[in-house]
């Protein structure tokens, strides 16, 4: 049990009812616990456990929730799906504010958008959308993330992003809880006026709020969204083939799925040019090899044993490593026609091909592409995920940003001092966002069980950052929490601005800003433009991973 | 296996909460997969988070309270967190696993609620949860049947102790015991001697106690000579299939089979024949016992090793469970033989069934619970215009047709052979 007093868990009764509220360690260890790599350890259960766990079930509640904390000078971090605890709270003994009784959802075809609530999932969305053929976004994490936690807290990047943008831009109006407990509501439901617009005639500052990253929980809660809807010309329901775990979807009707492959990166852009210029390819995804074969198999021992003995389809081999999954969309023969005409057209002129896929590959592959199902297979590889800098910017990087994670993966494959995962180490997974836009992503596989391994990951993620602060490449995300202030200097000082809007809104410092920014910058960063010269040289690199070493190894990881 | 084995597994879980969730699922109303935490609501009464209540147990960060003991039992472990984990995961955290090996810690450490260890009692003593063990054959006083344990038989009976002691259940057991008289099969039951298949004290965790009731009943199926076990309780037939195999007894000698799919042979093979039926729409829902429970659990004694620097792999093959191999084509198959009756499908069907909740004393200990997830599947029912909800489980039966009740609800449920009662006739 916690340390809560009494009188504070009566007051979150108060406001959700008693059966609503939990400060068991049962309840608090499940929000404590590590799921991805957001805070890399290696623990399981971090020790930073909230003090309860608090489930309103309306927005007055949360704000009633919200409210207690202040009262009490609590720290408080909204959860909703909980992917991965990824954005768990930080600090231990805040309030965790579990949104699982708020799904709502509700379709407005005829604006194309839909209303939701945190807990409603993108499984959910993309299903009840599919009945009014419209289709919504999906991040790489899957269905079973909270569409509302990605518009409004992070990235919000997925593989369907050529034609579904990203849910950072797909947000509209939104209602907000603020981190004192005030209810507002931000664009067109600011006047009553539906949830159309994330910008006026009501308060229009939704960007200052989510900015380009997100809020990441430390700018109070967000209950209700609008968000965008995009056309789908496929069927009500989606159809399954193959048995389960290799369930896959055929291409519905006007729909192709293939697998690109070039010789170079440099054709494959522009490829990719083509492919966005003619809008002859709805969807445009790229995982590494390893990853296609994790999608394709069941198990890891499946994996590896067709990639031991040279028996992974050429899609998940090297074969395979310039290259996308796409998918061509329709309404029409006629369109579809054209569509294939466009796409062989294109080949033909930037030495691409087709590689031969099976029926069961591209039905798996189909999935991975219109529903983000399989990405999550990539967490088989190891047991937690870091994630490089993360570029949201122009195609013409992309071969750059290519030739740049392998010169920062430098030495870790073979040489002391590192093991990164033996296949495919450069784990780029690249998709197309809308414009002429892609994201990209390098998440190495690593895990707790082989402590050079994780030092490795480790040193590179931090390498990349490092490489993209000498030379930037594009819009370098995932620099937050404690990495704003180490890199936001270099990069347009993001932190600065973070920290305005943080101390602006939320003055007591109560929503748990470990993912966001703190109100003040770290001793640590301070010292950060020596250490990293020191750490980073490459006679201090040695030194470097042997503190990683040091650290995480103390915990005597099985 | 112990929890201690677990770690690996457990450590595994990347709380992407796919345990909670249909693998795509239909529709927002029907995206639930799992009972307890459908209507519990906190992350620890989902696979996920019962995962790291027996990683904290295990590691002493957290004792067993009150109400970590009521989110452990209030599962009634369908096995479709497991089913749904490894649409992502293969076998790198098999939940269920640990959750078999969290209650059986739990019932080493004495924190069982009462109202089960008192049916584990029972079953030591009568060999059942409820009842006396010279009752169990009373239902069939007067019908004339082999006794198993004094004559040889092709087809030994296991009725279960469901429907053995519920005289509501009664008549269903005789249609079935008169179905297999017309059909000619030579068939007998254990009498008295039969006991419980041992498969729920292992769910609830004890496993002394089901180690002997599946010993004692393994030596009687052995000793009957019988070449077909044939289980009339759905529970009954995944325990020979899928708990049997964990507590390393071997039914070798003999085939099992579950009703619907004994009754499906005989239809294929003339020996039976189905008339006409009238019921309105009908959907089927399966049992979780009948469908991704009773696929067959191979033992598996290896270990997981790292390759390639990150990834954990089984030091050797083994065979894992996906839920695909259940019992979910023979009800079907006997229910489309009906002319006249008009099936429709569930939203959440097969593997990706959602569990009524009544299994491993939830229905006896947290009725609210079982009521819950019946209520569930009565308004799933109800979505697609079904007027009757099937069950070849009777167990799941009874679960929801006392829930159809309280709520008024316009669904009827019914026990598969009872609808099928006046529409079986003798030979071809």
């Amino acid at each position: 049990m916690s340390n809560l007093p009494p009188h504070i868990l009566k007051a979150f009764e108060a406001v959700v009812g008693p059966d609503n509220v939990s400060d068991e360690d049962f309840v608090v260890n499940c929000h404590d616990w590590m799921g991805l790599g957001a805070d890399p350890s290696t623990r399981t259960l971090l020790g930073k456990a909230p003090a309860a766990v608090v489930m309103p079930g309306s927005t007055e509640e949360v704000a009633g929730v919200v409210k207690v904390c202040n009262q009490y000078k609590l720290k408080f971090k909204a959860h909703s799906t909980g992917y991965g605890n990824y954005s768990g709270v930080g600090t231990k003994g805040s309030i965790s504010i579990d949104l699982c009784r708020m799904k709502g959802l509700e379709i407005d075809p005829e604006s194309r958008m839909a209303i939701i609530q945190p807990y409603t999932t993108a499984g959910e969305l993309v299903s009840e959308a599919h009945k009014h053929q419209l289709m919504c976004h999906i991040i790489g994490a899957g269905p079973i993330h909270s569409p509302l936690a990605s518009a409004t807290s992070f990235v919000g990047v997925g593989v369907a992003g050529n034609h579904t943008s990203i849910n950072s831009r797909n947000m509209l109006s939104l209602e907000w809880v603020t981190p004192e407990g005030e209810i507002v509501r931000i664009g067109s439901s600011g006047s009553d006026a539906g949830w159309f617009t994330g910008e006026g005639p009501g308060p229009g500052f939704r960007g200052m709020i989510r900015g380009l990253y997100g809020a990441a929980g430390g700018l109070g809660v967000f209950t209700k969204i609008g968000i965008k809807l995009y056309p789908w010309a496929g069927p009500k329901t989606l159809e399954w083939s193959g048995p389960h775990p290799y369930r896959g979807t055929p291409p519905p009707e006007n729909f192709a799925t293939y697998q690109l492959d070039w010789d170079n990166w440099e054709d494959a852009t522009k490829a990719t040019q083509m492919m966005k210029n003619s809008k002859a390819v709805a969807f445009i995804n790229r995982m590494p090899p390893a990853a296609v074969g994790h999608c394709l198999t069941a198990t890891n021992r499946e994996y590896y044993d067709l990639q031991r003995t040279g028996k992974l389809p050429d899609i998940a081999t090297k074969a395979n490593a310039v290259g996308w999954s796409v998918t061509t969309m329709a309404w029409t023969k006629a369109q579809f026609d054209w569509n294939e005409a466009v796409l062989n057209k294109i080949l033909a002129e930037t030495n691409g091909r087709k590689m031969d896929i099976s029926e069961r590959e591209r039905d798996i592959l189909t999935a991975a592409v219109l529903t983000s199902h399989y990405v999550a297979r990539f967490n088989r590889m190891g047991d937690c995920a870091g994630v490089s800098m993360g570029v949201l910017d122009s195609i013409n990087l992309i071969p750059e940003v290519v030739k740049r994670t392998n010169d920062d993966i430098g030495d870790k494959e073979t040489k002391a001092g590192g093991k990164m995962m033996e296949v495919d180490t450069e784990q780029n997974w690249m998709w197309l966002s809308e414009g002429r836009h892609f994201w990209t992503e390098n998440n190495p596989a690593s895990t707790r069980s082989f402590v050079k391994n994780i030092v490795a990951c480790v040193d590179f993620i931090l390498s990349s950052f490092i490489s993209n602060e000498k030379k930037p490449l594009g819009a370098a995300l995932f620099v937050h929490g404690e990495a704003s202030d180490l890199f936001g200097p270099k990069l347009g000082h993001p932190n600065k601005w973070m920290r305005k809007v943080k101390n602006t809104w939320d003055p007591n410092n109560l929503s748990d800003s470990k993912h966001f920014i703190q109100p003040e910058a770290a001793k640590e960063s301070k010292a950060w433009p020596i250490a990293k010269k020191i750490f980073f040289h490459p006679w201090g690199k040695p030194i470097f991973r042997k503190i990683l070493t040091k650290e995480f190894g103390k915990d005597d990881p099985k | 296996m112990s929890l201690e084995d677990r770690i690996h597994n457990m450590e595994q879980c990347n709380r992407c909460s796919q345990c909670k969730f249909v693998h795509m699922p239909k529709s927002q109303e029907f995206s639930s997969i799992c009972p307890s935490k459908y209507q519990s609501r906190f992350h620890a009464s989902s696979a996920g988070g019962q995962v790291i209540s027996a990683y904290g147990y295990h590691n002493k960060l957290i004792e067993a309270s009150p109400k970590m003991i009521d989110s452990v039992f209030a599962c009634s472990m369908c096995g479709a967190c497991e089913t749904m984990c490894k649409s992502h995961m293969g076998d790198n955290v098999e939940p269920f696993d640990t959750i078999l090996e969290f209650r059986a810690q739990l019932a080493e450490d004495g924190k069982v609620p009462e109202t089960l260890s008192n049916m584990v009692k029972h079953l030591e003593q009568e060999g059942a949860p409820h009842g006396k063990r010279d009752e169990r054959s009373r239902w069939a006083e007067g019908l004339d049947i082999k006794d198993a344990r004094k004559e040889t038989v092709d087809v030994l009976l296991h009725i279960g102790s469901g429907q053995a002691y519920s005289e509501k259940q009664w008549d269903n057991l005789r249609f079935i015991v008169k179905l297999l008289k017309s059909a000619k099969v030579d068939f007998g039951i254990a009498y008295d001697s039969e006991s419980d298949s041992g498969g729920l004290a292992y769910e609830i965790g004890y496993r002394s106690v089901a180690d002997k009731l599946a010993q004692e009943w393994a030596d009687l199926v052995q000793k009957s000579q019988a070449k077909t076990l044939l289980a009339i309780s759905a529970e009954a037939y995944s325990a020979f299939k899928n708990v049997y195999p964990r507590l390393n007894k071997t039914l070798s000698s003999v085939r099992v089979l579950h009703t619907t799919e004994y009754f499906e042979e005989l239809l294929q093979q003339g020996k039976l024949s189905l008339g006409m039926k009238n019921t309105g729409k009908v959907a089927y829902h399966d049992s979780c016992r009948l469908g991704r429970r009773s696929e067959e659990y191979t033992p598996w004694n290896g270990e997981y090793i790292r390759v390639l620097n990150t990834m954990a792999v089984t030091d050797t093959p083994r065979k894992v469970n996906y839920g695909n191999d259940g019992n979910y084509d023979a009800p079907r198959q006997l229910l489309s033989r009906v002319d006249g009756l008009d099936m429709v499908e569930l939203e959440r069907t097969r593997q990706y069934s959602f569990c009524c909740g009544g299994c491993t004393g939830v229905k006896e200990t947290y009725p609210e619970m079982a009521d819950g997830a019946a209520q569930e599947l009565l308004r799933e029912a109800e979505s697609v215009g079904a007027e009757v909800l099937v069950s070849g489980s009777s167990c799941c039966q009874a679960n929801m047709a006392a829930a159809a009740k309280r709520s008024n609800s316009s669904v009827k449920v019914a026990y598969l052979f009872d609808l099928l009662a006046d529409s079986i006739q003798e030979g071809a």
